[in-house]
C-alpha cells in the first residue's frame, strides 16, 4: 500500500496542474469558509415577512452547528477535487502511462487500488482541513466552547468524507470509462446538476432517494435555516442522514468495484 | 512458441501481421481469445513482467516529468534499488540530459529512455516493438548497436520488427507472422536456408524444364515469362550446370545466377502460404 502511495505521490508531486489546482482548491475553501460571516440570507416572501440575516451575527460559527455550516460550504469546492482526479485518470490514457505501468509489472488491481487510495488521500486531507478550519474559525469566533458542546453533530464531519470520496469514486469511475478529460468534465456537469436532478424529479421519492448524487444530497442540507426558523416554520436536519450514508457508502463501494471490474477485463488500448 | 534462454528472438511480420497484438498479450494488456501463454513459468504475470522489460509501440512517459522522475516511478513499482537509475542512464548516453522533461526529448532520445527504463530490472528478458521505428540512419545505428551489445551479456531478447535486415542483423531465433497465423518458427539460417535462384532460358523449353527437374540441388521449376525460374536448396555452381545442360544436348540462350535477398525470401515466403 505504502508503494502504490509512492507512485502516486510521485506522479503528482511535480505537476504544475496538481500544485495549481490544489493550491487553489485550499486557498476557496478556506477563504469561503471564513467569508460565511458575512454571508447574508433572505428569508420569507415578498408578500408576507422578509428579512434579510446577517450569518455571521447569527452565531454560525458556534460550536455545534459549525460542523453542518462548514462541511456544507466545503462540499461545494469537491468538484475542484473532481476536476483534478479527472485530469490525472485522463493523462494516464492520453500518455498511455496506464498500459506501461502494466507492463512495467503493476497489475491492474494494483493500478485501480493506487488510485482508489489517491483519492481517499484527496479525501483524508480535504476532511482535515475542514476540521482544521472549523476548530480555528470555531476557536474565535464561537460563543460556546465546552468540550461536549463542540463534540456534538461531529457525524457531519463523517457524512462530508463520504461526500467527498464518494463523489471522486464517481468521478474516476466516469473517467475510466470515457478517458477524455473535456468528455469527462461535460460528462460529470450535465450527470450531476441537469440528468439526476431532473431523473429525481420526475421518478420522485422513493427510488429517486436512491440515485448516486441524491444519496449525497441528503446526507445534509441547507443548514442556514435554522437562522430564519423563528420568522417561518421549517423543519431542520439535525444530524446527518444515516440512510443517505448508508446509500452513499454502497455507492462508493459499487462504483470501486465496478471500475476494478470493467478495467480488468478490458484491453488497454491506449 | 517457445523462448529459449539466452536467444534474441525476432517477431517478423508484415504490418498488420499481429507482431504488436502478440506482444501486447504477452505483456498483459490485451486479453487472448483464446490460448494460453507462461512466463518463467510462473502462472502471475505482473510479477514476471517485473523481471522483464519492455517497450510496446511508442515510448509512453509522464510528459511533464524528467527522465530521472520516470525512472524513478518505474523503479518503484519494480522494486530496484534507487542507484539503477544512474546505471541504465549511462548504459544508453543519457546521463547529461537526465533532469530534462520527458517532452523536451527528440523521438531518438525518448526511444533510448525507453530502452533505458526496460533495462531497469536488469531484466532476464527484454521485450522490444519495432524499437528503430521512425528513428533516422543515426538513431537506428545507435539503438541496434545498445541491442547487440545488450544481446552479447546474455540477456533473453524478444524483438517484434517489419524490418528484414534487422531482424537478420540481431537474431539467432525467428517466428514469421503473417495475418496472425504462425508461418515458420525457427534458427534464422533455417529460414533462409535457400541457396539463391536460377534463370534459365532455352529454344526447346520442355527437355530444358526436364533436365533441370533432374538436376540435384534444385528445389522447384517455374515458367517465368519466357524463361524458368529455378530455387535452390544446395549450392548450385553455374558453370557446372550449365556443361550438365550441354552435356544433355541443351544450348542455354539465357542464364543468371541470383543469391536471393532476405527480403526477396521473406516476400516468397509470405505470398507461398495463401
Amino acid at each position: 500500500m505504502k508503494r502504490l502511495l509512492k507512485i502516486e505521490w510521485l506522479k503528482l508531486k511535480n505537476s504544475k496542474a496538481f500544485i495549481i489546482i490544489g493550491g487553489f482548491y485550499i486557498l476557496c475553501l478556506s477563504l469561503v469558509t471564513y467569508g460565511m460571516g458575512s454571508f447574508e440570507v433572505t428569508a420569507g416572501s415578498d408578500e408576507g415577512l422578509k428579512t434579510t440575516l446577517n450569518l455571521g451575527k447569527l452565531g454560525v460559527f458556534d460550536f455545534p452547528y459549525i460542523w453542518q455550516n462548514i462541511t456544507y460550504i466545503a462540499g461545494f469546492f469537491k468538484y475542484i477535487l473532481a476536476i483534478l482526479v479527472v485530469i490525472f485518470i485522463c493523462n494516464e490514457y492520453t500518455y498511455r502511462t496506464v498500459r506501461q505501468n502494466v507492463i512495467d509489472g503493476l497489475s491492474r488491481r494494483e493500478f485501480i487500488t493506487s488510485k482508489l487510495l489517491t483519492i481517499l488521500s484527496f479525501s483524508v486531507v480535504s476532511t482535515a482541513l475542514t476540521v482544521l478550519i472549523t476548530v480555528i474559525l470555531g476557536g474565535i469566533f464561537s460563543n460556546n466552547r465546552a468540550m461536549d458542546v463542540i463534540l456534538l453533530k461531529t457525524d457531519f464531519v463523517l457524512a462530508y468524507f463520504l461526500e467527498v470520496s464518494v463523489y471522486l469514486i464517481f468521478s474516476f469511475f466516469v473517467a475510466s470509462l470515457i478517458k477524455r478529460t473535456g468528455f469527462v468534465i461535460i460528462t460529470l456537469v450535465l450527470y450531476t446538476f441537469v440528468i439526476e436532478p431532473i431523473a429525481v424529479w420526475q421518478i420522485g421519492e422513493p427510488i429517486g432517494d436512491w440515485l448516486p448524487i441524491q444519496s449525497i444530497r441528503e446526507m445534509s442540507e441547507l443548514p442556514f435555516k435554522r437562522y430564519a426558523k423563528d420568522i417561518i416554520d421549517l423543519d431542520i436536519m439535525e444530524n446527518a442522514g444515516v440512510s443517505a450514508m448508508f446509500r452513499t457508502l454502497l455507492y462508493g463501494l459499487g462504483f470501486s468495484w465496478l471500475t476494478y471490474y470493467l478495467f480488468s477485463k478490458r484491453d488497454i488500448l491506449s | 512458441m517457445q523462448l529459449e534462454r539466452g536467444q534474441v528472438h525476432g517477431i517478423l511480420g508484415p504490418n498488420g501481421s499481429g507482431k504488436t497484438t502478440t506482444l501486447g498479450i504477452l505483456l498483459g494488456v490485451l486479453k487472448s481469445d483464446s490460448g494460453a501463454f507462461e512466463w518463467f513459468e510462473n502462472p502471475v504475470l505482473h510479477n514476471s513482467l517485473k523481471k522483464i522489460g519492455a517497450i510496446l509501440e511508442t515510448p509512453n512517459f509522464y510528459p511533464y516529468l524528467s527522465a530521472a522522475q520516470n525512472l524513478e516511478i518505474v523503479r518503484t513499482i519494480k522494486g530496484v534499488p534507487k542507484e539503477r537509475i544512474d546505471e541504465v542512464l549511462d548504459q544508453v548516453n543519457l546521463s547529461a540530459r537526465k533532469n530534462d522533461k520527458f517532452a523536451a526529448y527528440s523521438l531518438g532520445m525518448k526511444q533510448r529512455l525507453a530502452i533505458a527504463s526496460a533495462l531497469m530490472s536488469n531484466p532476464e528478458i527484454l521485450v522490444l516493438d519495432e524499437p528503430t521505428n521512425g528513428l533516422d540512419p543515426q538513431g537506428i545505428a545507435e539503438v541496434r548497436e545498445l541491442i547487440t551489445k545488450i544481446a552479447k551479456e546474455g540477456t533473453t531478447i524478444l524483438i517484434a520488427s517489419h524490418l528484414l535486415d534487422e531482424i537478420e542483423k540481431v537474431c539467432s531465433h525467428v517466428t514469421i507472422l503473417k495475418r496472425g497465423k504462425r508461418l515458420f518458427s525457427g534458427p534464422v539460417d533455417e529460414v533462409f536456408a535457400t541457396e539463391g535462384t536460377i534463370e534459365v532460358g532455352a529454344e526447346n523449353r520442355d527437355e530444358l524444364e526436364k533436365a533441370c527437374a533432374s538436376y540435384p540441388g534444385i528445389k522447384t521449376v517455374s515458367l517465368n515469362a519466357r524463361q524458368l525460374q529455378l530455387t535452390l536448396e544446395s549450392k548450385v555452381d553455374p558453370a557446372e550446370f550449365n556443361k550438365y545442360l550441354i552435356n544433355q544436348g541443351i544450348i542455354v540462350n539465357h542464364l543468371v545466377y541470383r543469391k536471393t535477398s532476405l527480403e526477396k525470401q521473406f516476400l516468397e515466403l509470405i505470398s507461398h502460404s495463401k
